[in-house]
């Protein structure tokens, strides 16, 4: 079944990252943490995961820059993962475009609680599944 | 020339006195040492000893000259167009003569603006200028340096270079006959605009000029330009007024200095990393122990939620307070079904007055149109003015919240409170920045940044914000948004329309309203 059951959550911070594991595995999701940029890009590239959630500002390479990476290409054969951006930066005209692009969602965090986000990664799930049939 | 005399004197007295420093200790040194030594060797290191303080001194002295040379060379550098990327000069950087060199530099400025000024025809060649692109006048402007313009009485452009031409990025029809508001929109950081300052030398000047730093231009290729300009006025009875209009170019430079505005969203962001782990937390007591709390313990729980959720608000205040500040709000307008958008505020605020035991009770008309509106800074309108209402309303009082189709273009939201009222003396404040009533602004929190946010982010909807009041019954403030019908031909249809932003971010091909 097409869905959203394996999520990787990059994100240095460490409460920030337990509280959406606790949340989003209460609901039956497989969450695995990457606390660095360097060691969330490895993870991904790997396609393991249905749905990242990425942090921008993560301590090695930035969150900006693993989402290039992971869309380029030349660097990563195409993943089946959707990118939601997970940020408390608010998004700058200049990076617009390009998130928009490459990224499947961006949301502040201090703007949703970890329910709201598994609500939301929910309703991603269901809209996929309708789409697949 | 006073002030070159002074500058003179000061460096004169000053090499004076190092010299006989020098050479006194010098003396004094090789008279010392030929005590102990032989003579000729003392002589020999009492020179040595000057020669070596000389060129320090020298040193020293000339850092005031240089610092002062550089200035004015900055200066010069500044004004010229091949080397736009020279900064302003800095008058602090002098130590010596600073009020002379600082005269030089403004002659400096005023000289090439000037002398860029002087280059264009008189205003009776205007129409023949117009007509005849190869006359004479046409060959002076092409030398210019700069890119300017002339305008008449009437804002309409006469005039201009082929330098502003190419600083535009159109041709001498895009610019020749057209209203100068309508080719350059421009974006001054406060009221001290070039429109104002025209209309004052209208009533009041024959002649006289100004110059602004740092102004915003959006061309017709909807590029935007920071700017230096200057401008010259001159009322000539015969052939209405004139003025010529100079523009430095510093897009890159200033651009770059925009780059230390992210301090406000790095220290937006430092403060909405520990709130996103309190509502996190909050949210998991609220799951998982509100059943062993009692009553009062289950209150003081919500009252912390709403507080968390109050200061989210303020923080996203400080951001789009940054961003007005430096001209950089954008809105994205785009069609929005509006008692969607407000139910979704109100669910927001209805926990945030239930706390501080007040009712917000909601008048939403059916069959309203389709606004347009951008998602994210008009849900922060709505919290910004409901959340004051609450503030202001008397304990288990009502706020009543209606909206309804005022015309074809215009849908209107009212937010009335029963409170105190704001005294007629006030009422023309309440939208200024950090204006605050001060008879409660001892027993009511805010910064009051709240409702010039809001009136700032109205009116770039083009839409308009009031409020009425009465004393000790209460204010209602209002505002409209546009249909989306009355401007649907200016949305941007070229915007991703699978994106739908809110004030929490963005998911593709979903809304994320919030039941």
């Amino acid at each position: 079944m097409a869905g959203l059951k394996t999520i990787l959550c990059i994100e240095d911070e460490h409460f920030i990252s337990e509280l959406y594991a606790r949340a989003l595995r209460k609901e039956g999701y497989e969450v695995t943490i990457m606390l660095s940029g360097d060691d969330g890009l490895v993870a991904a590239k790997t396609d393991r995961f249905d749905l990242i959630l990425l942090d921008l500002m993560t301590p090695g390479i930035t969150g900006m820059e693993i989402l290039s990476v992971l869309k380029d290409p030349k660097q990563t054969p195409k993943l089946h993962s959707k990118i939601i951006i997970t940020t408390n930066l608010d998004q700058e005209e200049s990076m617009r475009e390009e998130l928009e692009k490459k990224a499947d969602g961006y949301l502040i965090k201090a703007e949703i609680t970890p329910k709201q986000l598994v609500a939301i990664v929910k309703q991603m799930e269901e809209q996929i599944t309708n789409l697949g049939g | 020339m006073d002030n070159l005399k002074a500058y003179r004197n000061y460096v004169s007295v000053l090499s004076i006195v190092w010299h006989i420093l020098i050479i006194s200790a010098s003396a004094t040194l090789a008279y010392a040492l030929s005590v102990i030594m032989e003579p000729r060797i003392a002589i020999f290191i009492g020179l040595g000893t000057l020669a070596l303080l000389t060129i320090i001194a020298s040193f020293v002295l000339s850092k005031p000259y240089v610092s002062a040379t550089e200035f004015l060379a900055r200066a010069i550098l500044h004004v010229s167009s091949e080397r736009a990327d020279t900064p302003a000069p800095n008058p602090r950087s002098i130590k010596a003569g600073r009020e002379f060199m600082e005269r030089l530099a403004s002659y400096v400025y005023d000289m090439s603006s000037r002398s860029v000024m002087s280059s264009y025809p008189t205003a009776k060649s205007d129409a023949v200028n117009k007509n005849a692109p190869n006359g004479q006048a046409q060959a002076t402007i092409k030398d210019s340096p700069l890119p300017f313009f002339v305008i008449d009485s009437h804002n309409v452009i006469t005039n201009a270079s082929q330098t502003a031409m190419a600083f535009l990025g159109v041709d001498a029809d895009g610019v020749i006959g057209k209203n100068i508001y309508d080719v350059l929109k421009f974006s001054f950081s406060s009221d001290d605009t070039l429109e104002n300052w025209l209309r004052f030398s209208a009533e009041k000047s024959v002649t006289s000029m100004r110059s602004w730093d740092r102004v915003k231009i959006l061309t017709p290729a909807e590029v935007t330009k920071q700017v230096d300009m200057s401008a010259r006025f001159s009322k000539n009875d015969s052939s209405g007024n004139e003025i010529v209009i100079v523009l430095f170019d510093h897009s890159e430079k200033y651009g770059r200095d925009d780059g230390g505005a992210s301090f406000v969203s790095m220290a937006v962001h430092e403060l909405r990393t520990p709130l996103t782990i309190m509502r996190g937390y909050i949210e998991v007591f609220e799951e998982e122990i509100t059943d062993k709390l009692d009553p009062e313990q289950k209150e003081f729980l919500r009252n912390l939620s709403v507080q968390a959720q109050q200061l989210g608000s303020f923080v996203g205040n400080i951001q789009n307070l940054a961003r007005i500040e430096a001209n950089a709000l954008e809105l994205q307008l785009k069609q929005d079904n509006w008692a969607e958008v407000l139910n979704s505020a109100l669910n927001d605020m209805d926990m945030r007055a239930k706390v501080r035991h007040k009712e917000i009770i909601r008048k939403i008309d059916e069959d309203l149109p389709m606004v347009g509106v951008d998602r994210t800074t008009i849900y922060e309108v709505l919290v910004n003015i409901i959340e004051n209402a609450i503030k202001y309303t008397h304990t288990d009082a009502t706020i009543i919240v209606s909206t309804y189709k005022k015309d074809d273009n215009w849908v209107e939201t009212t937010i009335q409170d029963h409170g105190i009222g704001i005294p007629d003396s006030l009422l023309g404040h309440v939208f200024d920045k950090f204006y605050r009533s001060h008879r409660t602004s001892r027993s009511v929190g805010g910064t009051g940044l709240g409702l010039y946010i809001s009136k700032t982010i109205i009116e770039a909807h083009g839409g308009e914000i009031w409020v009425k009041t009465k004393e000790g019954v209460g204010s209602t403030f209002g505002f409209t948004v546009p249909t989306y019908e009355s401007i649907a031909s200016e949305a941007n249809s070229s915007d991703n329309k699978a994106i739908e932003r809110s004030a929490h971010g963005w998911i593709k091909n979903h809304t994320l309203y919030r039941g």
